[in-house]
């Protein structure tokens, strides 16, 4: 089996989705102005930035190699864990499954998406390294072939990220190690070019163009760059070969998955798509007879939680995060909305773990009843378990921290449960959200064009704006209560009428 | 029945051509548990299966059959034992195992913007080419499975029964020596279960070696093969 079969398969997948003439005219059109509208002013600011006073000092600091060393070792370490969820070497799950169950060598089937994506990533990688590279060019701090060395070493860079995430796919364990290695070894002051010449991602940082080095400087680090991709791809074949279907089929669905509800701005539901499953803890139950049915469901929470430890820690921990950020906002009175708002939005990606039985228990009321409890009751059961937990934790938090720095305790921990209550609703309204209502995709006409998507994103981002105005409003609790309370009573709304609306 | 005795049928209700003495199939004690919970999903098995003869796996849901399917399609490692087909170790990753073995253990993935004959023929495609074999092995299996007046249906278009029927077209289109069925008459009403049966008993004359897990009576009877009855669910 060769390429015949290969090209003849993906020459029926693409005629799927046959463009006229005038589909690719208005997809140009439309790329056109993205990159005119959304992506050009973004360019013109970071040039700008870049070749501004205080950009050339950091681009010509010192620490720069040392830095740009630190951004390899933590994209080569983050391809190798992310490979392991989302390799390179995949496709479509119905192309995939006919191509990598054909006869065809796994390494023939799946060499093309390898491709693509060393190719994005090296595109990338040089685009980053090409941007700061001409604003050292254009002000006389670096030469053209002390660049060229950088973007080659760039070039290559992007090609091992992405062979070291069909690492990660293809030797998952193996990548485990390497990729914490990296990290472990890195944070422990490997980065420096000078002082670690012997690591690779130091050699990207030795690349770099500090003034006065000539491209003889770049030389070394480019050709040991250049060895480490050779190797890695010599291995390819053989790691394409190792691949096993059952994994592949798993990475693909996966992905099809989060790629279908990120298109419907379903975030949430993309975001549970990696979500560990229980491996732990079968054997205790976690239905028990209790004296109150709300402590079965306290506890039935807690142990379902106890079987995903890893999601548990974390989770504890951003409520931990939470609870010293907002004890750094009751210190720094002054400017106390920036660390509330970063505790608000932490204590809400924290509740989408602990508040996984509020989860559910919207689920079951969207839906015909199932429990012998009133849908209320059962919300209100499932809430028990994220409000204790994080209230407790955040409190104590607060309390520890702020000990001996403010005189009373009262107002943070106000803050503190105003602020647990309005994430929690906020928790609540998203479980309820349901889909993407169409009436937002209808355009909304404006002299500035369509303005649909901005209805579509604020939908889509809804929850995160009402947790920033929740840490806003908690940060001023202090001067005026009556932000906050606003907010408990249109969070509340929010979720009554969704309530009212979940069948 | 004891787990490690196969009890064959004797009498050939297909009237296939006589099947060579050597076993294409060779299971020997196999057994299979779980990693991460310890159970055991396969208690240990063994089967023999010579070319151009049928086996049938019967047993209660959680005994073991899909797992013992997913053994033999070389998806899921025994714990203990060997499997070899054709005399070789079962690797999923090896072309030339997968061009001996098919299998069919659960609905494929679909991609909803391909036509039912779409999907049948780029299948075809990644074994034939653009050769005029592909389209005919595209043709001879949506016909023989009465799915030429559907060819030009959408997945989410086709009723359960239908959707089974194209997930069998998906197996049935490329070449095999050894096929495998994980209850291939999920979801079909008694005459395509019949239809299911012909098409069976058509690739077993033409020589194929196939292993069906069934739950049905009908289609048991109707191909009529050797029995491995796996005890209870663990």
């Amino acid at each position: 089996m060769s390429t015949p079969q290969l090209q003849a398969a993906i020459a029926i997948w693409r005629a799927r989705k046959n463009r006229t003439g005038g589909d690719r005219v208005s997809l140009a059109y439309l790329l056109l102005m993205v990159a005119a509208i959304a992506m050009a002013p973004v360019i013109r600011a970071l040039w700008l930035g870049s070749t501004s006073t205080a950009g050339l000092m950091l681009l010509t600091a010192d620490q720069a190699p040392d830095a740009v060393s630190s951004l390899t070792a933590l994209i080569w370490s983050s391809a190798l864990l992310l490979g392991r969820l989302r390799g390179p070497a995949l496709l479509p799950p119905f192309l995939l499954y006919a191509v990598a169950n054909s006869g065809m060598k796994r390494s023939l089937a799946l060499r093309r998406p390898v491709i693509q994506a060393a190719a994005w990533a090296s595109l990338l990688s040089v685009s980053v390294a090409g941007f700061s590279s001409a604003a050292l060019l254009t002000s006389g701090h670096a030469g053209i072939l002390g660049i060229l060395g950088f973007l080659g070493a760039a070039l290559t860079a992007g090609i091992i990220g992405a062979l070291l995430a069909l690492v990660g796919q293809a030797l998952p364990r193996t990548a485990t190690c390497i990729g914490i290695g990296i990290i472990a070894v890195a944070s422990l002051g490997g980065t420096s070019p000078r002082s670690s010449p012997f690591l690779p991602w130091a050699w990207a940082g030795a690349a770099y163009p500090v003034e006065g080095a000539g491209a003889e400087c770049a030389l070394l680090p480019l050709a040991g760059l250049t060895a480490l991709a050779l190797v890695l791809i010599v291995f390819t074949s053989r790691m394409l070969n190792s691949l096993n279907f059952h994994q592949l089929g798993s990475q693909a669905a996966k992905w099809d998955a989060v790629v279908t509800f990120s298109s419907t701005l379903d975030f949430s539901l993309a975001a549970t798509v990696y979500r560990a499953g229980p491996r732990f803890g079968s054997r205790i139950r976690a239905v028990r007879t209790c004296s109150h049915l709300a402590m079965t469901f306290l506890v039935r929470d807690a142990i379902g939680l106890l079987r995903t430890p890893v999601r548990l820690v974390v989770a504890l921990g951003m409520t931990i995060a939470s609870g010293v950020l907002l004890s750094t906002a009751s210190i720094t009175a002054s400017s106390a909305v920036l660390p509330a708002t970063g505790a608000a939005l932490v204590l809400y990606l924290a509740t989408g773990v602990l508040g996984q039985g509020l989860q559910h228990a919207a689920h079951v009321a969207a839906d015909y009843p199932l429990y012998g409890i009133s849908d209320r009751t059962l919300v209100v059961y499932h809430a028990l378990f994220p409000f204790f937990v994080s209230a407790l934790l955040v409190s104590a938090t607060v309390v520890a921290c702020s000990a001996g720095s403010v005189g009373v305790l009262g107002t943070p921990v106000l803050e503190t449960l105003a602020l647990v209550v309005l994430i929690l609703l906020t928790r609540l309204g998203a479980a309820l959200k349901g889909p993407l209502p169409p009436r937002l995709l209808t355009p909304i006409e404006t002299p500035a064009g369509d303005l649909s998507i901005v209805a579509q994103l604020a939908w889509a981002f809804g929850e995160l704006l009402l947790a920033i105005l929740a840490g806003m409003t908690a940060a001023i609790i202090p001067l005026t209560p009556v932000p906050a309370l606003v907010m408990i009573v249109y969070v509340t709304i929010i979720a009554a009428v969704r309530w009212r609306k979940r069948r | 029945m004891h787990p490690e005795t196969t009890r064959s049928n004797t009498s050939d209700a297909a009237g296939a051509k006589t099947p060579s003495a050597a076993a294409v199939i060779e299971l020997e004690r196999v057994s299979v548990t779980s990693a991460d919970t310890g159970t055991t999903l396969l208690a240990s098995t063994t089967l023999r299966v010579r070319a151009g003869q049928v086996a049938v796996l019967r047993g209660e849901n959680g005994s073991g059959k899909t797992t013992l399917l997913r053994v033999l399609a070389g998806r899921t490692a025994p714990s203990t034992g060997s499997v070899r087909i054709w005399g070789r170790p079962v690797d999923e990753r090896d072309p030339a195992f997968r061009r001996h073995a098919a299998a069919m253990i659960g609905l494929h993935p679909m991609a909803p913007d391909l036509t039912v004959r779409d999907h049948v023929a780029l299948v075809s495609a990644t074994w034939y080419g653009t050769s005029e074999r592909a389209l005919r092995a595209t043709e001879t299996t949506l016909e023989e499975l009465g799915f030429t007046a559907l060819g030009k249906k959408f997945p989410n278009e086709l009723s359960s029964g239908q959707t089974q029927l194209f997930g069998l077209a998906l197996v049935l289109v490329r070449p095999f020596e050894v096929l495998l069925l994980d209850e291939p008459e999920q979801r079909l009403d008694p005459g395509r279960i019949a239809l299911l049966a012909d098409v069976i008993l058509t690739r077993r004359r033409a020589g194929a070696t196939i292993v069906v897990a069934t739950h049905s009576e009908i289609l048991a009877r109707r191909i009529a093969g050797q029995t491995l009855l796996l005890p209870g669910a663990a």
